[in-house]
C-alpha cells in the first residue's frame, strides 16, 4: 500500500525539551521512523506540558496506552467542513 | 383560558360604523360592543370589524365597502380549557382560529437580507474609524479554503492586504497565497475587512482540496493541528515583541467545524474530538490563546429552525469541538434586521464542553463578497465569524494583547453586546449582538 494511503493515528507524547525530533519520538516509542507521517512531523500541542502530537501508522498503535506512560491516543481526526 | 378567535357576523350598524371609522382614521360614533354576537363570545373591542363582502371568492372589491358588505369579521375571545375544546360554531356562526404569527426566519435558501454597507452601518464602522480602529498593524489568519485576492480587491474597490511570507506554505500546497479559486475563504476574507479594512490577511487554506490530507469534502482536523502549529511558530518568531514585531496582534478566524458526532469517534471513546477537552486540537487552541492570540469560531449551522442537511436533524448540543472551547469567541448569526438566522446553532453546547455557547452574535446572510455568484449572500455562521473577527482586529489596533489578553477582550465583547430579550446569556444569541463601538468605549478607547 502506498504510504499516503496507510491509515494513520493521531497520538500525543510527553517529551523532554531535547527530544523534539521524529527520530527521538520513534526511539521513545520503540517504533521505526517510517511508521510516522514525516510531513506532519512533531507538533507542539502544549509546550507548557511538554506535549507533542505525531501521526503514526494506526496498525502500530495499541487500542490505548498505559496511564502514566506519557503517551495518549489514538485521537480522532474527523473530517471538517465549512459552516456555510 | 381565553382563546382568541375570529368569527364572521351578518352586517349590523355597530360593525359598519366600526369598519367605516377605521377606514377613515377616526373614532367610531357607536360602540362595537352594541353588536349582536353569540353569547359564548367576548368581543375584542380593540379590533375593528373587517368587511368581507358576501364571504364568496367571486366578490368584487366594492362588495367589501363597509356600507355594502353583507358580513364582517370580528375578533373575540372564547372560554375553553384548550384549543381542542373550541366549538366549531357559536350560535350557528363559524369560529375560526386566530393563530399567533411570526415573521419567517432567514434560512439557507432565503435571498440576501441587506448588504455589506448595512453591516458596516450596524457595526458603526465610521465610529470605529473615527477612533482609529481600522485593523492597521493587525494580522488576521483565515483558516479556510484559501483567498482570492483579485476578487477581494475588485469587490472592495481597493487593494486588500495579504502577507504572503507569513501565510501557510507547506508541502502539497501548490497554489500561492491569495491566488486560490474564489470560494468560501474569499467570502470570509471579505467579511473580516468590513470592520477592519486595514488588517493584513494571512492565507491558511486548511479546507483546500490540496491541503495536506485534504479532499474535495474539505480536510481533516489534523490539517488544522498542523496549521495552528505553524501559527504558534510564526507568532513566536516573527510577530512577538522580542522578534520581528511586525504585527501588534494576531486574530484567527475559523468558519469550519464538524456537523455531526457521527463524523467523530464513538461516544465515550477517550480519543473523541467533539466533546473531549483533552483532544490535542483543544490543547493547541489553549496554547495559542495563552500566547495572546484571539481565536474566533463559528457556532455552526445546526439551528433548529432550518438546520444544514449535514447536521442530520441533530439540533441539540450542536455546538461541538473547538466551537465549544472556553477560550475562543463563538459566533451565532443574525441578519441585518437583528433577527437570528434559523440555521444558527443554539446553545447549550454538547455535554462535557463549555456550556454557555454561543458567546455573541454577528451579522450574516447579506449581499457581500458574492463569492458564490452574483446575488448570492455571504451566509452561515461562516460569515458571522469573520465579521466578528474583523471587529476583534479593529479593536486590537489600539487594545494591546499583553494588557488586555484574549479572555479579557472577549469578556468585554460579551458584556457590551446588544441584548436581545432579557440581559444575560441565552441559547439563541449568547450575550447579544456584537457592538464593537460599545466594546471600545468600555475599554476606554
Amino acid at each position: 500500500m502506498p504510504k499516503s494511503q496507510v491509515p494513520m493515528a493521531l497520538i500525543t507524547v510527553k517529551l523532554p525539551a531535547a527530544s523534539r525530533t521524529l527520530d527521538a519520538v520513534a526511539a521513545h516509542l520503540g517504533l521505526d521512523i517510517a511508521d510516522f507521517d514525516g510531513q506532519f512531523g512533531v507538533v507542539p500541542v502544549s509546550p507548557k506540558e511538554g506535549l507533542f502530537a505525531v501521526r503514526v501508522a494506526a496498525a502500530r498503535v495499541p487500542a490505548n496506552y498505559e496511564p502514566g506512560s506519557g503517551v495518549e491516543g489514538p485521537f480522532s481526526d474527523p473530517k471538517i467542513g465549512p459552516m456555510r | 383560558m381565553q382563546i382568541p378567535v375570529l368569527v364572521t357576523l351578518p352586517a349590523q350598524e355597530p360593525l359598519r360604523e366600526s369598519a367605516m371609522a377605521f377606514r377613515e382614521g377616526r373614532a367610531p360614533k357607536m360602540d362595537i360592543r352594541h353588536a349582536n354576537i353569540p353569547k359564548v363570545l367576548q368581543l375584542d373591542e380593540r379590533y375593528p370589524a373587517v368587511p368581507i363582502g358576501s364571504g364568496r371568492p367571486t366578490d368584487r372589491a366594492a362588495a367589501h365597502h363597509p356600507d355594502r358588505s353583507e358580513t364582517f369579521a370580528v375578533r373575540a375571545f372564547i372560554d375553553a380549557l384548550d384549543a381542542s375544546k373550541i366549538p366549531e360554531t357559536a350560535d350557528g356562526k363559524p369560529v375560526f382560529c386566530d393563530p399567533r404569527i411570526a415573521p419567517f426566519l432567514t434560512c439557507g435558501g432565503t435571498a440576501p437580507v441587506g448588504d455589506a454597507n448595512d453591516v458596516r452601518t450596524k457595526l458603526n464602522v465610521q465610529a470605529l474609524k473615527g477612533k482609529g480602529l481600522d485593523g492597521h498593524g493587525i494580522a488576521v489568519a483565515v483558516m479556510d479554503t484559501g483567498i482570492n485576492l483579485a476578487h477581494l480587491s475588485a469587490k472592495l474597490g481597493g487593494q486588500a492586504r495579504i502577507d504572503v511570507t507569513n501565510s501557510w506554505q507547506t508541502v502539497g500546497l501548490t497554489i500561492p497565497p491569495g491566488q486560490h479559486p474564489v470560494d468560501h475563504g474569499t467570502m470570509c476574507a471579505f467579511d473580516i475587512l468590513l470592520a477592519a479594512p486595514k488588517a493584513t490577511l494571512l492565507d491558511y487554506p486548511i479546507l483546500s482540496s490540496n491541503a495536506p490530507g485534504g479532499s474535495q469534502m474539505g480536510g481533516t482536523l489534523s490539517v488544522a493541528v498542523l496549521a495552528y502549529a505553524q501559527l504558534i511558530a510564526s507568532w513566536a518568531v516573527a510577530f512577538a515583541p522580542g522578534g520581528a514585531a511586525k504585527y501588534k496582534a494576531l486574530v484567527v478566524s475559523n468558519s469550519w467545524g464538524i456537523f455531526h458526532p457521527s463524523w467523530d469517534f464513538p461516544a465515550g471513546h477517550p480519543g473523541r474530538y467533539c466533546d473531549n477537552p483533552r483532544h490535542p486540537f483543544h490543547l493547541i487552541i489553549s496554547t495559542l490563546a495563552s500566547s495572546g492570540v484571539d481565536i474566533v469560531f463559528a457556532a455552526g449551522n445546526c439551528g433548529k429552525d432550518c438546520a444544514d442537511g449535514r447536521c442530520q436533524a441533530r439540533t441539540k448540543g450542536a455546538i461541538m469541538g473547538a466551537s465549544a472551547h472556553p477560550e475562543v469567541l463563538t459566533l451565532a448569526g443574525c441578519d441585518t434586521i437583528d433577527k437570528r438566522v434559523g440555521y444558527s446553532s443554539q446553545g447549550p453546547s454538547i455535554a462535557k464542553m463549555f456550556q454557555d455557547k454561543p458567546d455573541v452574535t454577528a451579522y450574516t446572510h447579506f449581499l457581500g463578497s458574492e463569492a458564490f455568484g452574483a446575488g448570492s449572500p455571504d451566509s452561515g455562521t461562516s460569515a458571522a465569524c469573520p465579521v466578528a473577527a474583523g471587529c476583534v482586529a479593529a479593536l486590537r489596533t489600539k487594545v494591546d494583547w499583553q494588557t488586555t489578553p484574549p479572555k479579557n477582550l472577549f469578556d468585554q465583547f460579551r458584556a457590551s453586546a446588544k441584548h436581545s430579550g432579557a440581559p444575560g446569556w441565552n441559547a439563541d444569541y449568547g450575550f447579544g449582538i456584537i457592538d464593537p463601538v460599545a466594546t471600545a468605549n468600555s475599554l476606554g478607547v
